[in-house]
């Protein structure tokens, strides 16, 4: 070489150090290879390859140069044509050398933090404020962050090891003292013993060959004290309107007897007056007209205040008196029902064919016959007036008790020919939430 | 041929004032008197009735504009005069609806009764301008508006706001914007005590409700 200092000495030192140099670079090289290969980079394997291959040769040549090791012509051939070529061109090749090394641990580091692992995955979730667990069917778990595993410590006292006993644990109850699974709407929750509450939710991911399921539990502490506190106060508040709807209904019957009250003052005091009138009748010495005007008067008054019969709360009863006192008879044949809703459905019917005898049959006498078999109860009800003209065509009255008892689960017949007749079965068995 | 009249109301002070507004005159004759409203149509039915006088408010939850409705529907012919001590303005505006022959409240008396009476029969059609004004706390009934009127009767019924906008089909907040308005033109301390004193004072009456 034509640039190898004189001194021999030196000249050794200065090849020993070239020698470490080009090693380290062979082993950046070799280094660099592995990298790419388990970056699963084959594609830069191109460049790696080269770059091991000119380090080792510049290596061998330096060494067997330095040692004077060469044992063979080839070997001898191949050192001495090495040290036939210029230093500075052994060093810029080392220097190229270096800077590709260098050029491509930058590339690998880079890809490296780019690149999504199992493991970034991993460090995400675990950052995540809700837990979160990936598993196949059969409760095999793929993936789970770390607030998954301390909520499902927590709960149940056990490792998250297998998502569906985990799953049957929460359905089942079994959690550990302090703990307590609710439903917020639709939604399950799990309260804590550290009064903490989480929420479950469930989605599946459809992969090419199997299912997997991702379960969610999310923190939702705040949302279910608001939630309680919301549920209390709504309490309160229809506790108080159901308060204030019987107050209500109790003002109305106290208005009412307040004008009692109003009218029986102003009788009172009426009733002064006809004291008033007899004196000055007995004084005077009135007329007959007059006595018996304020007689009538006082017999008014005096009725008035014994007060309000007890108005008659039975429907039959009353259906009963008021065709009575239209010269109409009921006659009924067996029990008639006295729960309900048969008895508000029966004395509806005795309204509508009482009301439909008066004014078209011009009859006198109701008649309903009454039989019962294992499940059902069946009216019939007639009269004696005539007959219909014609078909009967329900309207009004009658369209609306056949919707009653259709809503009641019954059905209903009207008979036009030869005499009018109207037949309702009921069940026996009938929800009173008409 | 004297005109049959049939008196329909709960409160036997009532009834006998009309039956001797009926028996005082010749022109008038008495088919019958009840206590509920219930049977105000049979009796329409089989009494060859001319006139109704029907009460509004009855103990046993029948109410008189139900009854109108029916009696109007089947007999158009039978005469009806409501009669009321309660000065809710809506039985008034529900009784035009229905088609009554005449509305008289038992406590503002325009006209004797009887004179109405001679009037309806004669084909006249008789309302006062409007319900009695009462007081509501610091508000006159008249000074409410129709809007009011609505969420006031609603929430007498113990409704909550949000049953109340539903009912009415208005959002919450117009809701809450009309009660705030209540409770302030009337000075009441809060809607409960609003809702107790709009029943008091008989501006609304919650039990009666239109017939669907």
């Amino acid at each position: 070489m034509n640039c190898v200092p004189a001194n021999p000495l030196l000249d050794k030192a200065l090849w020993a150090v070239m020698g470490l140099v080009s090693l380290f670079l062979f082993l950046g090289a070799v280094v660099l290879f592995a990298l790419l290969l388990r970056q699963k980079r084959y594609g830069k394997l191109w460049a790696a390859l080269p770059a091991i291959l000119l380090s080792y040769f510049l290596f061998q040549c330096i060494c067997t140069y330095t040692a004077d090791v060469a044992n063979s012509s080839a070997a001898i051939s191949v050192v001495t044509w090495f040290a036939s070529l210029p230093g500075w061109l052994v060093l810029l090749t080392c220097v190229l050398l270096a800077l590709a090394e260098g050029l491509l641990f930058r590339g690998v580091g880079a890809y490296e933090k780019s690149r999504i692992t199992p493991l970034s995955v991993k460090e995400a979730t675990d950052s995540l404020p809700m837990g979160i667990c990936a598993y196949l069917s059969g409760g095999q778990i793929v993936m789970m962050n770390q607030a998954i595993a301390d909520f499902c410590l927590k709960a149940t006292g056990n490792v998250l090891s297998d998502e569906e006993a985990f799953a049957e644990q929460l359905r089942s109850g079994s959690l550990q003292p302090g703990c307590k699974t609710v439903m917020l709407g639709e939604t399950p929750v799990i309260v804590l013993a550290d009064d903490t509450a989480w929420a479950l939710s469930e989605e599946i991911l459809s992969g090419e060959n199997e299912k997997t399921r991702i379960l969610r539990v999310s923190d939702i502490t705040e949302a279910y004290q608001k939630t309680l506190a919301l549920r209390s106060v709504q309490e309160k508040v229809s506790s108080l309107n159901q308060q204030l709807a019987k107050a209500n209904r109790e003002i109305v019957n106290l208005t009412a007897a307040q004008e009692v009250l109003n009218a029986k003052i102003k009788i009172h005091d009426e009733l002064g007056s006809s004291l008033l009138s007899i004196r000055r009748y007995l004084q005077s010495g009135g007329s007959e007209e007059e006595r018996e005007e304020i007689v009538g008067r006082l017999r008014r008054n005096v009725t008035c205040l014994k007060g309000e019969p007890e108005a008659s709360a039975d429907e039959y009863e009353l259906m009963t008196e008021t065709a009575a006192r239209l010269g109409v008879e009921i006659a009924v044949t067996g029990e008639l029902p006295q729960m309900e809703p048969h008895k508000r459905i029966l004395a509806t019917a005795m309204h509508e064919c009482l009301t439909n005898m008066l004014r078209h049959a011009d009859g006198d006498e109701l008649h309903i016959a009454l039989t019962e078999s294992e499940k059902n109860l069946v009216a019939v009800f007639t009269n004696n007036g005539k007959a219909p003209d014609g078909e009967i065509r329900e309207k009004g009255g009658l369209a609306s008790l056949r919707v009653l008892i259709e809503q009641a689960g019954g059905a209903m017949k009207v008979r036009s020919v030869p005499s009018f007749a109207i037949q309702l079965e009921l069940p026996k068995e009938v929800e009173n939430a008409l | 041929m004297p005109y049959k009249v049939l008196i329909v109301d709960d409160q036997i002070m009532s009834r006998q004032l009309f039956e001797s507004f009926v028996s005082a005159s010749d022109r008038y004759e008495l088919a019958a008197s009840v206590d509920t409203a219930k049977v105000a149509d049979i009796y329409c039915a089989g009494g060859r009735i001319d006139l109704v006088l029907l009460d509004v408010v009855m103990k046993d939850g029948s109410n008189g504009l139900d009854a109108a409705a029916q009696i109007r529907a089947a007999y158009p012919k039978v005469k009806i005069i409501i009669v009321t001590s309660m000065p809710d303005p809506t039985f008034l505006q529900r009784a035009k609806e229905i088609g009554v022959d005449a509305f008289w409240y038992k406590e503002v008396q325009e006209a004797p009764m009887l004179e109405i009476m001679d009037r309806v029969m004669a084909g006249e059609q008789i309302f006062p301008d409007h319900p009695p004004v009462t007081n509501l706390g610091f508000a006159k009934s008249t000074e409410f508006t129709e809007r009011e009127m609505e969420v006031l009767r609603v929430l007498a019924e113990g409704l909550t706001d949000k049953e109340i906008a539903a009912r009415l089909h208005l959002s919450l907040s117009a809701v809450r914007y009309h009660v705030n308005n209540l409770i302030s033109k009337t000075g009441q301390s809060s809607r409960t005590e609003l809702a107790v004193n709009a029943v008091r004072s008989g501006i609304t009456i919650p039990e009666v409700k239109k017939e669907k």
